[in-house]
């Protein structure tokens, strides 16, 4: 009896422990949001990043390098990194601030921003970077995209702008001297490429980067997806204003006749940004609007990326590219906020910007003078970033719309009706849509 | 004694033995108990818990966008979900998806279940060959198989155009009228195998005696088949199907891995379509809505079935 009474109380113990461990938070160790890790005076403040940068990529080191040298200058602050590529990142931190364990800090693409902040997760940085000495080292159009209603809610870290990359050699096989500057000279290159048996000019069909491209067209055209009106909120014109609707629909009859003519080829309507970047970097494709990533494929394709030439992006009426800029962001909940700031601050100094963003960095006094820097850079000026909205629904539907075009060979102005709609339907659920005229 | 005196000894009597069988039954049986409380925890914890809130969220606006609106909303959120034009082609895209998958999964499965049954040389090779694609990384299988249908890369249309079968290479899981077929073929390569397995051991199961019975009695390999083998596999089948009626109709990483529900939504499904509107759009409440209208059709699919099942049985018992 007195055997068995010990099993059920041994027992009863090791379910309890197993239970309060299990239930326990991770703080002595790594668990995230506001860890220490060993005890007494000493105590060091462990702060948690999440971040899309894989160890196991060599492209990843000089950012490794970056929290290395930050860890090692700051005794009292441990960064502890989780990588997570970046579609799961997203999905984790909804997944996260729905159930409260956010981490201390994390990486951030534009399009997430709006929504974070509309969730109610990110802090106003704006008088904790009013001393920041290095905040003029960033320029304007770069803080604009990480400031909503006059906040700024996260730390740019870099930048990726779009410019035309191009094989030299392939245009000169079709007899051009010089890269296209306007959608209509794109399409006169683009026969006499096509002529020879080449693809002029690669897209993505799908991903996130459609949208992005898309959007660029746009804004070159002289519309937008989206305009803020003087109530504050947004809405898109194209349905009530006749031009704007014919400014939307050249763009969408850009793509008709790109794929009409066989600038692209009608494959491109499955790529992604993998197929669309190694394409160019294979030399299958001979221009492409891309970002200074590509500079990755050299090591693996020598050969074909030798003659890749940059030059500034292809415009119809007024040049504008896309300003990618991603960000750090740190949140509300985050238990350690002060020290997340202050690493925040100094991801983005001129110091860890050298070691982590040579090549793309946010600051204009780290530049990199090759083209895969400079070319690049010079470009800041005309870039421009998403309107602040919630982008979910209206990716989506220009993702469809550009493949409403390609597919299913729907007219350009219908298809430009459909995705005002989309884009009003969008803003209204999600309380954005302006009523004023 | 008065009689109802007795009734009360008899209730004292019968309650004392009452707890005392409870309490040998717990003597006997209480580290049973004990042990079987984590496993219930975490049951309850990571399954009915989320299974429950998902029924809550359905009835209530929950837009991650607009937490200020918070409330009950009765049946709102099933009527956007329902009214929404990509439900009917989400419901049929995941019928198609469904009984496409089971079906060529079943065929081939028992195709290639009664081939390995066969005295064949290198038999055990075969059986080992065979499974390889069902233990291969779902993820790993659909990258594969994106570069194999790649209509620029792809080897697969290479093949087919040295063989001279297509003049032009197909944008396998680019087109509308493909992208669905693809993934349905792709799903039936994967999932085959455990089909062939479990058919097999049935098939292996099925006693040597009847056969040569059957044989004696004169009937052919095709009425063998019909009326011996297909008979004694009736049980696995229905399992195997039942099975991956549901796990294939909730699946959701395959067909987002290789054509994210596309293109042109022409292979979205529930599964994809929740996860957008959660994931994507923030909208937890439609999301919730959808994943309760999906538990519904598939309790509504196999209540059917049962129903089936159980008139047949009267029906045979009858005769």
């Amino acid at each position: 009896m007195k055997k068995r009474r010990l099993t059920l109380f041994t027992a009863g113990i090791l379910l309890g422990s197993a239970i309060l461990s299990g239930c326990s938070s991770s703080k002595s160790a790594t668990g995230p949001s506001g860890n220490s890790a060993g005890s007494g005076k000493s105590e060091k403040v462990v702060l948690e990043l999440w971040w899309p940068i894989s160890p196991d990529q060599p492209s990843s080191k000089p950012w490794f390098d970056a929290v290395d040298l930050y860890n090692k200058e700051h005794p009292n602050v441990q960064i502890h990194t989780q990588s997570i590529p970046y579609d799961q990142l997203h999905d984790k931190l909804i997944a996260s601030a729905t159930a409260g364990n956010l981490p201390d800090v994390s990486v951030a693409l534009n399009e997430w921003i709006t929504e974070f902040n509309k969730m109610g997760l990110l802090p106003d940085l704006t008088s904790s970077l009013s001393d920041w000495p290095d905040k003029d080292k960033i320029s304007k159009a770069i803080w604009a995209t990480d400031t909503i209603d006059g906040k700024i809610v996260g730390m740019p870290q870099y930048i990726g702008i779009r410019a035309l990359e191009y094989h030299k050699s392939m245009l000169e096989k079709a007899g051009v001297q010089s890269p296209p500057k306007t959608w209509d000279e794109l399409i006169e290159t683009g026969k006499k490429l096509k002529d020879k048996g080449m693809i002029a000019f690669g897209l993505c069909g799908k991903s996130v980067r459609l949208p992005q491209e898309l959007v660029v067209y746009f804004w070159q055209s002289g519309t937008d997806i989206a305009k803020q009106m003087p109530d504050g909120k947004y809405r898109n014109t194209w349905a009530e204003d006749p031009e704007e609707l014919k400014k939307a629909a050249s763009v969408f009859q850009f793509y008709k006749t790109m794929l009409d003519q066989g600038i692209i080829s009608k494959d491109e309507v499955n790529w992604g940004y993998t197929e669309m970047d190694t394409n160019l970097a294979q030399g299958k494709v001979a221009m492409a609007v891309d970002g200074p990533w590509l500079q990755r494929y050299e090591s693996s394709n020598p050969d074909t990326m030798k003659d890749l030439e940059i030059a500034p992006p292809i415009y119809s009426k007024q040049p504008a590219t896309f300003l990618e800029v991603n960000s750090m962001i740190t949140y509300k909940k985050s238990k350690h906020q002060k020290e997340a700031i202050e690493f925040m601050k100094w991801w983005g100094s001129q110091e860890a910007q050298q070691v982590a963003f040579k090549n793309n960095s946010v600051r204009s006094d780290v530049q990199d003078p090759t083209k895969w820097g400079k070319n690049f850079t010079d470009l800041v000026e005309q870039g421009r970033s998403w309107p602040h909205v919630s982008l979910g629904k209206i990716l989506q539907s220009m993702t469809d719309s550009v493949q409403m075009v390609l597919l299913n060979q729907k007219s350009p102005e219908d298809t430009a009706k459909w995705l005002s709609d989309q884009v009003n339907n969008s803003l209204k659920e999600n309380g954005e849509l302006s009523t004023s005229k | 004694m008065a009689q109802s005196d007795i009734v009360s000894q008899e209730v004292k009597v019968s309650h004392a033995n009452s707890t005392g069988k409870t309490k040998a039954f717990f003597r006997k049986h209480g580290i049973a108990y004990v042990f079987l409380t984590p496993a219930v925890i975490f049951l309850v914890t990571l399954l009915l818990l989320p299974f429950f809130s998902i029924f809550y969220m359905s009835f209530r606006s929950v837009n991650l966008l607009r937490p200020e609106l918070q409330q009950f909303v009765g049946l709102d959120n099933f009527v956007k979900v329902i009214s929404d034009p990509l439900f009917w082609s989400s419901l049929w895209h995941g019928l198609v998806w469904t009984f496409g998958s089971v079906t060529g999964e079943y065929i081939i499965g028992l195709i290639t279940a009664i081939l390995l049954h066969q005295d064949i040389k290198g038999r055990a090779i075969f059986r080992g060959i065979m499974i390889v694609p069902w233990v291969v990384p779902i993820v790993v299988a659909a990258m594969t198989w994106r570069w194999i249908l790649n209509p620029d890369f792809g080897i697969l249309n290479l093949m087919l155009m040295k063989a001279g079968l297509l003049k032009t290479s197909i944008n396998w899981l680019g087109g509308t009228s493909t992208a669905m077929l693809t993934d349905i073929f792709v799903n039936i390569w994967r999932s085959f195998p455990m089909y062939t397995v479990m058919l097999l051991a049935a098939l292996q199961a099925i006693p040597k005696e009847i056969m040569e019975a059957a044989q004696i009695d004169g009937a052919n390999a095709w009425q063998r088949f019909c009326y011996v083998t297909m008979p004694n596999l009736k049980i696995v089948s229905v399992i195997l199907i039942l099975l991956h009626v549901i796990w294939t109709f909730n699946n959701f990483d395959f067909i987002w891995l290789l054509t994210e529900a596309g293109p042109l939504h022409a292979t979205e499904t529930f599964a994809t379509n929740t996860y957008r509107l959660a994931f994507k759009q923030f909208h937890f409440d439609q999301a919730s809505a959808l994943a309760v209208i999906m538990i519904l059709i598939l309790v509504l699919l196999m209540g059917i079935y049962f129903w089936a099942d159980s008139k047949k049985k009267a029906a045979d018992t009858a005769a």
